[in-house]
């Protein structure tokens, strides 16, 4: 964990007075519904601290006692409580009180604990939950802009850094000020002039550590940037370690990593040799305020102003009071990290639901789509939004994001299928994502079953479309719970029949735990080929009017390709099918055929229609065809009797 | 179950208690390395440590001063003696920190540093199980804790030593009987220490364990979350997520409550020494037989004492819990790569004739758990030669090409280049002169430029530019307002598949490879500007060694030989026309497009 690397946030570090006070009322109503347990915490703190007060006093008493050889010297108290006893008794009597108070503030620190832990802990949960619903709810352009390595961080370490503020630093805080305030009236009581000196180098400390604190930060933030760019380098390295054993650059990647691992060595060493000075320079001063006491005090005594007892007790007092106040410096700045934190948290909380709509009054759509006019470009909601602050929105916003999809126009049957091909970067995958509505297009219209989809429930449009993505997702669990995300309730048979249907029946037979095999981390222990052949049976088992096939079988021979093809229209009933491909043999499975360019729709019709027009259709059949009368030929010419298929 | 908590499993029943040497002499040998600031350090440890020890002694002679009513001047003896020790004591803390700091950053970095160095080694099969965020953890928290272990270890063992020899001397020599009661408590403290540091540090891995996984499933959940919105899979996975919030929150309430329990004992037990100090000396001092100064030392001493009985306990306890993060973190530096370099390789790097020649001989490879993969494969290639690979998924055409660009050696059989073994070559000499298209091509973050740089780290501009061009790439990248300064995001996550297929062609496009292997690196381009590519790739093969795994028959049926291989063997090969007179499977294959495409045409 990388507590602090949140600060590399630039964003973040220009957060005003505003913001601040806006990030404590949120904190504030975090800790709902644990603000009892936190009123029990401190509660408790407050006991245990009382209890601890005693043993000091106790000790101040038996040296008087024992110093003067007399029972006067001990607290009226005790011998109110114990009547006139013996020195020995009264002893014993100092030292079990003294062992029970301990034992009491004992159970008390343990309340405090337990409580703190408690309420603490139940935040963060809940924190953690919310995140991770927000995640799931929010638009999906919300992702194109943001890394995810930096998502996990807000979703942990900002996470951990604000139990942590409620379960320490807060606790740390509350308890060096309530020793200051409870000690500061006992000292002054014994002695005035005795009780400035011990005080006089407390001011001192908390001020030079919040500045010094204040001011290291800067290194923790270079320290921590070191180590984000060193875990950066480290996790590229391995992710694409094929790639740089294949180019053999090893030594290029050594040299790299060096670089970043060295960085990252000396910006912590230089962090830790500053830390050095102040731990060394803080506790310097925190023992010569105890010095001082100690001389200051025996010069008191030697003055008769004090008793040697007084003079223990203020040594033990300083000494309660001294080292937690010298850590309170860096609890300060923790704690305003932890704003930090809490506002890199908030990033996420204050994304937008995705818009949703009415559902309809039919349970499963018949599958017909009307696209109209449909344009859209991926940069356009930030530059209206942006636009919109700057109250420009007079702009044509066309003007200033180049178009993904431009004024696209298809009316597909229900029950149809309709193959899309085109160059990459053509705008197959956008279309897609909007039909989907994981993206709100801005001007035309895509209608399902005359329903626009925009008015529609998202959730209900997508339980009506079972989809392969180009490069699809698996999840690193076993192939049984990877279909069943496709539908949670499938049975044995549901889940043979559509593996059956994917060609991937008998590869899984193949493996030594068949359906209960684990794939690994985004299915690493499948071929190209199963992994896609995986989604394809993960999406027929979601039983939709609507099927779309990203690319989804780039990666499989064109045997294994007819297989699933053929299966997919004896299966398909009246199932609305989009195909994106690049071979000719899948689009002659297409009732029709949609060619993209530069996000239009060039050319759309039967393969009969398309490859007597000129165009991109024509050309791709030329290359076929040409391929085609050589495959004939070499047919011809080897001559070989046909083999049924 | 996952793959993580299998390969984490054993770590959790093997905590034993006798701590392992051999693990821990490796990892000191890290340490070792710097004999001069080791003794720095146990210098300023043991200066520490023995000034620690100094301050009860002159709250002692301070109290025994004024209480007899000395002067005046021996007090400000005591003062001067304090300062002294002050002084001493900060520089020698500020010393410890900054020379164990330097160490210990040190320490952390060349671990890291061989585990790195060591990872590049390591052959695709040890990657093949293990997933990267498993690597990640051990390369970076296991190591920052070994290193701290270590190095603070080994401040607590000189510093806490010093001070406890120290004040057992000083109370025996001041007091015996009052020495034996204070020390008495002790065991007591130690045993508390061991018992409750282990439950603290397991509680505190049970959280750390559920932790990571929470980790693991927020970065599924953000890089699968289309997905799972297509699937309207978001209540089921927070239904899964929110058991798992749960068992962390109940697993640091655990640490927690034993963090809480331990803290009092330590207090009581801490009050228990001082108490009976207290009584017992109170009576000597009432008897004559000590002073009150020394009774004051005494408590110091009592309280004192515990720290580092403490400290030891918790390294102790630490090591014990962090013996599995050793075994993980020295096993990863220590794996013996399942490909190494021959000791009396023939060929040296400096060697620059070209790869002619290929060969494989009854090459056979099965994965480490016996499953064949490959059978007797034998292939024959000559410089100007492509050879095409068809063939059902799975049926072992990636290992080939695998076998040949030596990321796996064959278990049987030999690869001959030029005549040799390429065992008798370096790895560095045969995969330099190979141009690889892998199936998962990975792209870098960072510009497109310098992704297709990385087949050549000296290439031009001019010599980038024409690769893109070979590879049907120029256009596309000419398109974007940056050209080929664009950004291609994380993993390339700003280009489309095909796009980020035709940046890792033309990669090895500029590695001006003598063997080009290509596995199914155009199968997400489409039709047309695939044609292009082959254009290209026609001239660009003419003198080099080509293997090509394809779908498409057109790229396949111009190859100078085609391998059919099915379940690991090569079924049939030849030419196309020498295949399909053969009238076998390559045949029914081509057939079965033929007819696809002849059914379709009476149709239309």
């Amino acid at each position: 964990m990388r507590p602090m690397a949140h600060l590399c946030d630039e964003r973040i570090m220009n957060n005003d007075v505003t913001n601040d006070n806006r990030t404590t009322r949120q904190l504030w109503r975090l800790t709902r519904g644990q603000r009892w347990w936190f009123a029990g915490a401190a509660f408790a703190m407050i006991i245990a601290n009382l209890c601890l007060f005693v043993p000091p006093v106790l000790g101040k008493y038996v040296i008087d006692m024992v110093s003067q050889q007399d029972t006067a010297a001990m607290s009226p108290l005790l011998i109110a409580v114990y009547g006139k006893a013996g020195l020995v008794e009264l002893l014993i009597v100092a030292g079990s009180l003294s062992l029970l108070m301990t034992l009491i503030a004992g159970i008390f620190l343990f309340l405090r604990g337990r409580f703190t832990a408690r309420a603490s802990e139940a935040i963060a949960e809940q924190l953690r939950l919310n995140l991770y619903a927000r995640l799931h709810a929010t638009r999906a352009s919300f992702f194109d802009s943001e890394k995810t390595g930096d998502l996990v961080q807000r979703c942990s370490s900002d996470v951990e850094t604000v139990r942590a503020f409620l379960a320490s630093n807060l606790v740390d805080i509350s308890r060096s000020l309530l020793l200051l305030i409870c000690v500061t009236p006992v000292l002054f009581w014994i002695d005035t002039t005795l009780a400035l000196a011990s005080l006089c180098l407390t001011p001192l400390l908390i001020l030079g550590s919040y500045l010094f604190f204040s001011r290291v930060k800067v290194l923790f933030l270079k320290s921590d940037e070191a180590e984000g760019r060193m875990t950066a380098c480290l996790q590229e390295n391995l992710t694409g370690i094929r790639v740089v054993r294949a180019f053999n650059r090893q030594a290029f990647e050594i040299d790299k990593f060096a670089e970043c691992n060295e960085d990252f060595r000396e910006c912590e060493y230089h962090m830790v040799k500053i830390l050095a000075y102040f731990w060394s320079l803080s506790d310097f001063i925190s023992f010569s305020q105890i010095g001082i006491v100690l001389i200051g005090g025996a010069v008191r005594v030697q003055g008769g102003y004090i008793s040697l007892g007084d003079l223990f007790a203020f040594i033990t007092y300083v000494s309660m009071v001294i080292w937690p106040i010298r850590h309170l410096g860096k609890v300060l700045v923790d704690s305003g990290m932890s704003m930090v934190a809490l506002n890199r948290i908030n990033h996420i909380l204050v994304q937008p639901d995705e818009s949703s709509g009415q559902v309809p009054h039919i349970a499963r759509a018949s599958g017909a789509l009307r696209i109209q006019h449909l344009s859209f470009s991926y940069g356009l909601q930030s530059v209206e939004k942006g636009l919109a602050e700057k109250g420009a929105a007079e702009q044509d916003p066309e003007t200033l994001a180049e178009n993904m999809l431009q004024d696209i126009n298809l009316d597909i049957a229900a029950g149809e299928t309709l193959a899309i091909a085109g160059a990459p970067g053509s705008g197959k995958t956008t279309l897609i994502a909007l039909l989907l509505k994981l993206y709100e297009y801005q001007h035309g219209s895509i209608e399902l079953d005359g329903y626009e989809i925009n008015s529609l429930d998202k959730h209900w449009l997508r339980n009506q479309i079972a989809v392969v993505f180009q490069e699809p997702f698996l999840f690193s669990r076993s192939i049984t719970n990877n279909l069943r995300v496709g539908r949670a309730d499938a049975s044995d048979d549901d889940m043979q029949a559509a593996c059956q249907d994917a060609a991937l029946h008998e590869s899984i037979m193949r493996f030594s735990e068949h359906y209960n095999a684990v794939i690994g981390e985004r299915g690493v222990s499948l071929s190209g080929g199963q992994r896609q052949r995986l989604a394809i049976a993960r999406a027929l088992m979601k039983d939709t009017p609507i099927l779309i096939l990203d690319d989804a079988l780039s990666a499989v021979d064109s045997r294994t390709e007819k297989v699933i093809l053929d299966a997919l229209q004896s299966r398909a009933g009246t199932r609305t099918t989009l195909i994106v491909a690049h071979r000719l043999s899948t689009f002659r499975h297409a009732d029709r055929i949609a060619v993209m360019d530069a996000g239009k729709v060039v050319q759309l019709g039967t393969h009969a229609q398309l490859s007597n027009q000129v165009g991109h259709y024509q050309r791709l059949c030329a290359i076929q065809n040409e391929l085609e009368s050589t495959m004939q030929a070499d047919l011809d010419t080897t001559n070989s009797p046909l083999i049924t298929a | 179950m996952n793959e993580l908590d299998a390969l984490d499993e054993k770590d959790d029943h093997d905590i034993s208690n006798a701590l392992q040497s051999e693990l821990w002499l490796q990892l000191w040998g890290y340490a070792r390395r710097y004999p001069k600031d080791l003794a720095w350090l146990a210098v300023c440890a043991l200066i520490t440590g023995a000034m620690e020890i100094c301050y009860p002694l002159i709250t002692g002679a301070v109290i025994d001063a004024v209480a007899a009513d000395a002067d005046s001047s021996k007090l400000w003896d005591y003062a001067l003696l304090y300062a002294l020790v002050t002084v001493v004591i900060s520089v020698s803390i500020g010393g410890f920190i900054r020379i164990g700091s330097k160490l210990r950053t040190r320490i952390s970095c060349e671990i890291r540093r061989d585990g790195f160095a060591n990872l590049q080694a390591l052959s695709f099969s040890y990657f093949n199980r293990r997933p990267v965020g498993w690597l990640m953890a051990r390369m970076t928290s296991d190591c920052d804790r070994l290193s701290h272990i270590l190095v603070w270890g080994f401040l607590d063992a000189v510093w806490g030593s010093t001070m406890m020899i120290g004040i057992i001397i000083a109370m025996f020599w001041l007091h015996p009987q009052l020495a034996m009661v204070v020390l008495c408590v002790m065991p007591l403290l130690a045993v508390a220490s061991v018992y409750f540091q282990r439950r603290l540090l397991s509680s505190a891995r049970a959280a750390t364990a559920v932790n990571s996984r929470i980790t693991a499933s927020y970065n599924e959940a953000i890089s699968g979350v289309l997905t799972s919105k297509v699937f309207v899979r978001e209540q089921a996975n927070l239904d899964e997520f929110s058991g798992l919030t749960h068992r962390l929150a109940s697993a640091k309430i655990r640490n927690a409550t034993y963090a809480s329990i331990y803290l009092p004992i330590v207090v009581t037990l801490a009050s228990l020494a001082i108490g009976l100090t207290l009584v017992i000396g109170g009576v000597e001092v009432l008897g004559g037989a000590i002073t009150v100064g020394t009774l004051v030392t005494f408590m110091g001493f009592a309280n004192n004492i515990f720290e580092p009985v403490e400290k030891i306990g918790e390294r102790f306890a630490e090591m014990q819990m962090a013996q599995a993060s050793a075994e993980r973190i020295l096993g990863l530096i220590n794996e013996k790569p399942a490909i190494v370099d021959a000791e009396d390789i023939l060929v040296d790097n400096t060697d620059t004739t070209p790869i002619r020649h290929v060969q494989l001989v009854d090459v056979c490879f099965a994965y480490d758990n016996g499953q064949p993969i490959l059978d007797s494969i034998n292939v024959d290639a000559s410089a100007g030669h492509t050879i095409a690979i068809v063939g059902p998924t799975g049926g072992g055409k990636s290992t080939l090409v695998n076998v040949l660009a030596r990321f796996y050696e064959p278990t049987q059989g030999s690869v001959l280049v030029n005549g040799q073994d390429y065992r008798q070559y370096s790895q560095h000499w045969l995969q330099s002169r190979l141009g690889v298209v892998l199936q998962d091509n990975h792209i870098f973050s960072g510009t497109i430029m310098s992704n297709i740089r990385y087949g050549q780290l000296d290439a031009t501009d001019a010599q980038i530019i024409e690769a893109s061009k070979l590879a049907g790439a120029h256009g596309f990248i000419m398109g974007f307002d940056d050209a080929y300064n664009t950004q291609a995001g994380e993993g390339g996550n700003r280009l489309s598949a095909g796009q980020k297929q035709l940046v890792s062609l033309a990669r090895a496009i500029v590695a001006n490879p003598q063997i080009l292997i290509m596995d199914e690196a155009t199968s997400s381009v489409d039709t047309e500007t695939e044609q292009q590519i082959q254009k290209g790739m026609a001239s660009l093969l003419k003198d080099r060694i080509g293997f090509i795994i394809a779908h498409r028959l057109s790229t396949i049926r111009q190859a100078d030989r085609i391998l059919f291989v099915d379940q690991g063997k090569i079924v049939e090969q030849g030419t196309h026309k020498e295949l399909m007179i053969k009238g076998g499977r390559y045949r029914a294959l081509y057939e079965m497009q033929q007819l696809d495409e002849s059914a379709r045409g009476l149709y239309v």
